[in-house]
């Protein structure tokens, strides 16, 4: 395509498919129409007759071709299982929030590693003070506790400042690090030897990719957080000269 | 909405030719790929391939990625994408959209003395910006004071105060620090950036010294938000080329175009200029020197002001459940050519050619992965092209081409910068041309996504976009490669025994040593297969079940305990499933074929036991030129949580201290811009007066 047609082909861009560039079809032949309507929209996406049209879930133009997608995906998530790339899977839903998928995931990272010990009635929550690690909105607006004092157990919008988060930082080291959870020798006594005979994977350790989610729950999505942290410090930013070196339109010769 | 029709070409008629290649892969096995179909999808398998599903992976670009009013895209959307089969479109998406952010035209944003075209990145944080060095006399980077042209000026102040700090330069590559010289006979310069969660989060937690580096968490992880780009840019000055009357230094010398072989020429493209079609802006350069035993060094004190284009990037980022950085390469296209690859493997043209190497992965390209037993394709002879490409001289051969030069046997011409006359250019091809150590075809959702951003591009030009201010539709995406299973990023891989011994934690070896997430024999799914009893992991994706189950209106991805009739992702198999067919994933990484024999592998990353995400083989043929093959898999073969030596390369246990530049296991090791800063931070130290 040279020049003068491509600029002819953005011109006619508001106006007709017939102005563009197309293949003929599946070996030539115009697929049948399979969904009477919109010329545009053959078959329905994601359906079958669209995958049999032209091979693609979104295969919709009249040529067989596949339209161009302009949009924002969905977030595909499972609620209580697996997160990263672990656990028991669960039936997917979906969102167009980040944040549905993130507060799910952290709280499935706290069901697995937490839980066992820090929610009602369970046999550690009574010396620890600390039996809320599940419930979003008491962690947000409960900064300690009768063993924490003066420590804030979860700061929304400030992971590193958080107490629970700082423990599982900690625990990432491994055996006598001091963090959380517990030494897996310790487990047994926290748990109740029961509950821990009955499930000895009653605590799962986390992982760095773990924390990730964590943190990004913490900073962005837990009640209370930044919600627009990202925006604020997601661009570079403005670094280096306050007088950048020269006007490129200006020539090489330039100095500040 | 109405859906708008399409501009640049159509799924057309490769149908039959599709076919043959996808029978050809339904034979290679059980291994699915990443489609995300669903709905009613009801075929019966038997009709279909089982990987056709992978051309047909729809991977849109963002609506709201080139707002009418210039300004940059949102922040990428911040969750962690399903692992795989479900689609790999997510981290495609954000290594672009990451790049439409850094390189968005500054617009009316400009400060004094900046350019409307120049990109965002102007502004991110560099290494000067975000590190203190241990001699802390250079001045603001990208700024600098000219001074008389050529060696005798430089010669004249090479001892004096520093005039200036250039903003590019690390003209050695990282892996051999090897030079790369362009065909104008000059080097790439290089660029690291940071965006400003990066940069705070180095200054947080106190790594903006060596000192601070050195005593860092080695747990300490990058969190969600991160991005790092590293940019590799032509020098255009004409001061750097001879002008009419052949004089150098002059600001009328006269620039080459990029050259326009008859390969481009043959699929439609047209000659373009530099300032029309690439990102350009003017920079601070290092001198450069060439030194008794010929090595080239940078002085970054006394810079050079001259104009650059971009040629290509890595857009490095993290993502909640992905501290270990995914990382997208994107390259800069003839927007008026047809890309051969997605004629060759999925049927549809599209246009936006690769133009700064041959198109090797099109009809007439590459006919074979490298065989293991001639991994740096020694024995071909044949050509890549013959035609001249900004980093390819046309003719050479393939077994010729991929080499560093040796600059010791170089003259290095300090008045034009460059190597003039001894046809001293590197010449540079894709050994994996999908960037798949499996595959030569790229995959089905860079196709898509790139086919979508001609799309989008041309949906903003004709609401305005200037596209002679934004130049960012003239690159695309090349691939990308991430941690598909990312809970085994660490300082080491769990314990064999499915109890992780009896702390839980066991380490493999004792102390934890960094690890470099291969799917090699390291992988600790591969080593799982090969205990007894056999440790499959099986709470870890695609163990016992397949993809994302089903939601309740059967919208998503793939079936709880996929059997091949019940999801989305015909045939989709477990590694459980595998191992019951008998196969030995050690072996098929190492590339055995059925009858014993070792050749290219038949599995990738798409395979059950892959640690990896996207492209295993993905390589930038201007900034990891030389690495390609020998021994370099991919990014993660010197960005992981390994210790990193003056090559940043992991440290071998031969190399002395001096050699080492971060000297424990780190999960921050996975950017080198701590080690990058360490090595200049040592170079510059050396070189200060009275030492």
């Amino acid at each position: 395509m040279n020049r003068w047609l491509h600029l002819l082909t953005l011109l006619c861009l508001p106006f007709a498919a017939s102005c563009f560039q197309k293949g003929p079809g599946p070996e030539g032949v115009a697929p049948a129409a399979v969904d009477a309507g919109d010329i545009n929209v053959q078959c329905k996406s994601n359906s079958s007759a669209c995958f049999t049209l032209c091979f693609s879930p979104e295969c919709a133009l009249p040529d067989g071709g596949r339209p161009p997608i302009l949009e924002t995906p969905v977030i595909w998530y499972q609620p209580g299982g697996a997160v990263n790339n672990s656990g028991t899977p669960t039936q997917a839903k979906s969102t167009t929030d980040p944040c549905v998928a993130i507060n799910d995931a952290a709280l499935t990272i706290r069901k697995r590693s937490c839980a066992a010990c820090h929610t009602p009635g369970a046999q550690a929550a009574a010396t620890s003070h600390f039996d809320y690690v599940l419930d979003d909105m008491t962690l947000a607006n409960h900064p300690d506790n009768a063993m924490t004092p003066g420590r804030i157990m979860v700061k929304p919008g400030d992971p590193a400042g958080s107490y629970v988060y700082q423990r599982i930082v900690t625990g990432l080291h491994g055996t006598g690090s001091g963090g959380m959870p517990p030494d897996l020798s310790l487990v047994s006594g926290y748990v109740g030897a029961a509950a821990y005979a009955a499930n000895p994977n009653i605590v799962a350790y986390p992982t760095p990719a773990d924390v990730s989610v964590l943190y990004e729950w913490i900073l962005t999505c837990m009640p209370g957080a930044t919600a627009n942290a990202h925006q604020s410090n997601y661009g570079g930013g403005v670094h280096g000269p306050a007088a950048p070196a020269s006007n490129p339109d200006a020539g090489a010769t330039g100095s500040p | 909405m109405i859906p708008l029709p399409r501009v640049f070409g159509t799924r057309s008629s490769g149908i039959a030719r599709g076919a043959v290649l996808l029978a050809g892969f339904f034979l290679l096995g059980s291994s699915c790929k990443d489609p995300t179909i669903g709905a009613d999808f009801n075929i019966s398998t038997t009709n279909i391939p089982a990987n056709i599903g992978s051309l047909a992976e729809d991977c849109p670009a963002g609506d709201d990625w080139l707002p009418t009013d210039g300004s940059p895209p949102p922040p990428v959307r911040q969750f962690t994408p399903a692992p795989h089969p479900d689609t790999e479109c997510p981290f495609y998406r954000g290594a672009y959209q990451n790049f439409l952010i850094a390189t968005a035209p500054l617009g009316k944003n400009t400060a004094p003395g900046q350019s409307p075209t120049d990109p965002a990145l102007v502004n991110y944080a560099t290494i000067d910006d975000a590190f203190s060095f241990t001699n802390p006399l250079h001045l603001t980077r990208n700024t600098g004071t000219p001074y008389p042209y050529g060696k005798a000026g430089h010669d004249a102040l090479v001892n004096s105060p520093a005039t200036g700090r250039a903003w590019l330069g690390a003209v050695r590559q990282a892996g051999q620090r090897n030079v790369l010289i362009d065909q104008d006979d000059h080097t790439l310069y290089y660029g690291l950036h940071m965006n400003q969660a990066f940069y705070e989060f180095i200054k947080q937690n106190k790594l903006d010294t060596p000192a601070g580096i050195a005593s860092v968490d080695p747990y300490l992880a990058f969190p969600p938000g991160v991005v790092e780009i590293k940019t590799a840019w032509k020098d255009i000055d004409p001061q750097d080329f001879p002008d009419a009357s052949n004089k150098l230094g002059t600001p009328n010398g006269i620039v080459p175009p990029p050259p326009l072989p008859d390969d481009l020429k043959q699929l439609g493209g047209q000659q373009l200029t530099w300032d029309d079609n690439y990102i350009t802006t003017m920079a601070w350069l290092p001198y450069l020197t060439q030194d008794a035993t010929g090595i080239v060094h940078e002085d970054a004190d006394h810079p050079v002001l001259r104009k650059v284009a971009l040629v290509a990037l890595h857009s490095v980022y993290t993502l909640p459940g992905h501290p270990e950085f995914i990382w997208g390469s994107i390259q800069h296209v003839n927007i008026y050519a047809i890309d051969p690859a997605p004629v060759a493997f999925a049927g549809f043209s599209m246009l936006g050619a690769p133009d700064s190497q041959p198109n090797n992965n099109g009809p007439g390209g590459m006919a074979s992965l490298p065989d293991p037993n001639d991994p740096q394709n020694t024995k071909q002879t044949g050509v890549a092209s013959m035609g001249n490409y900004l980093l390819y001289k046309g003719g050479t051969a393939v077994n010729k081409a991929d080499q560093p030069l040796n600059t010791s046997d170089l003259h290095f011409d300090e008045a034009t910068q460059s190597f003039p006359g001894q046809g001293a250019q590197s010449s540079v091809y894709r050994m994996f041309p999908g960037s798949k150590s499996n595959d030569l075809a790229p995959d089905g959702a860079v196709f898509s996504l790139n086919s979508n951003l001609n799309y989008a591009f041309a949906q903003a030009i004709s609401q305005g976009l200037d596209p002679k201010v934004d130049k960012r539709q003239n690159y695309r995406l090349v691939a990308a490669v991430w941690l598909d299973k990312p809970n085994f990023f660490s300082l080491e891989y769990p314990g064999p025994g499915p109890g992780l011994g009896t702390d839980g934690k066991k380490r493999i070896g004792g102390t934890p040593a960094g690890v470099t997430f291969q799917n090699d024999d390291t992988n600790p799914l591969v080593i799982g297969a090969g205990q007894d009893p056999v440790v499959l992991y099986p709470d870890v994706s695609q163990g016992t079940t397949c993809g994302t189950p089903l939601d309740s209106s059967a919208t998503s991805g793939n079936a709880l305990n996929a059997t091949g009739a019940n999801n989305t992702t015909p045939t989709c198999a477990t590694r459980a499933d595998d191992l019951k067919q008998g196969q030995n994933p050690s072996d098929l990484y190492a590339g055995k074929q059925p009858d014993g024999s070792f050749g290219v592998p038949t599995v990738g990353t798409d395979y059950e036991f892959s640690l990896l995400g996207g492209e295993d083989r993905l390589s930038s043929t201007s900034m990891e030129t030389f690495t390609q093959n020998n021994g370099f898999r991919n990014c993660f073969t010197c960005h992981n949580t390994k210790p990193v030596n003056v090559n940043g390369v992991p440290s071998q246990d031969s190399d002395t201290p001096d050699q080492v530049l971060l000297s424990k296991p780190a999960l921050i090791n996975v950017s080198h811009l701590f080690s990058e800063f360490i090595f200049q931070d040592r170079e510059r130290t050396a070189a200060a007066p009275g030492n």
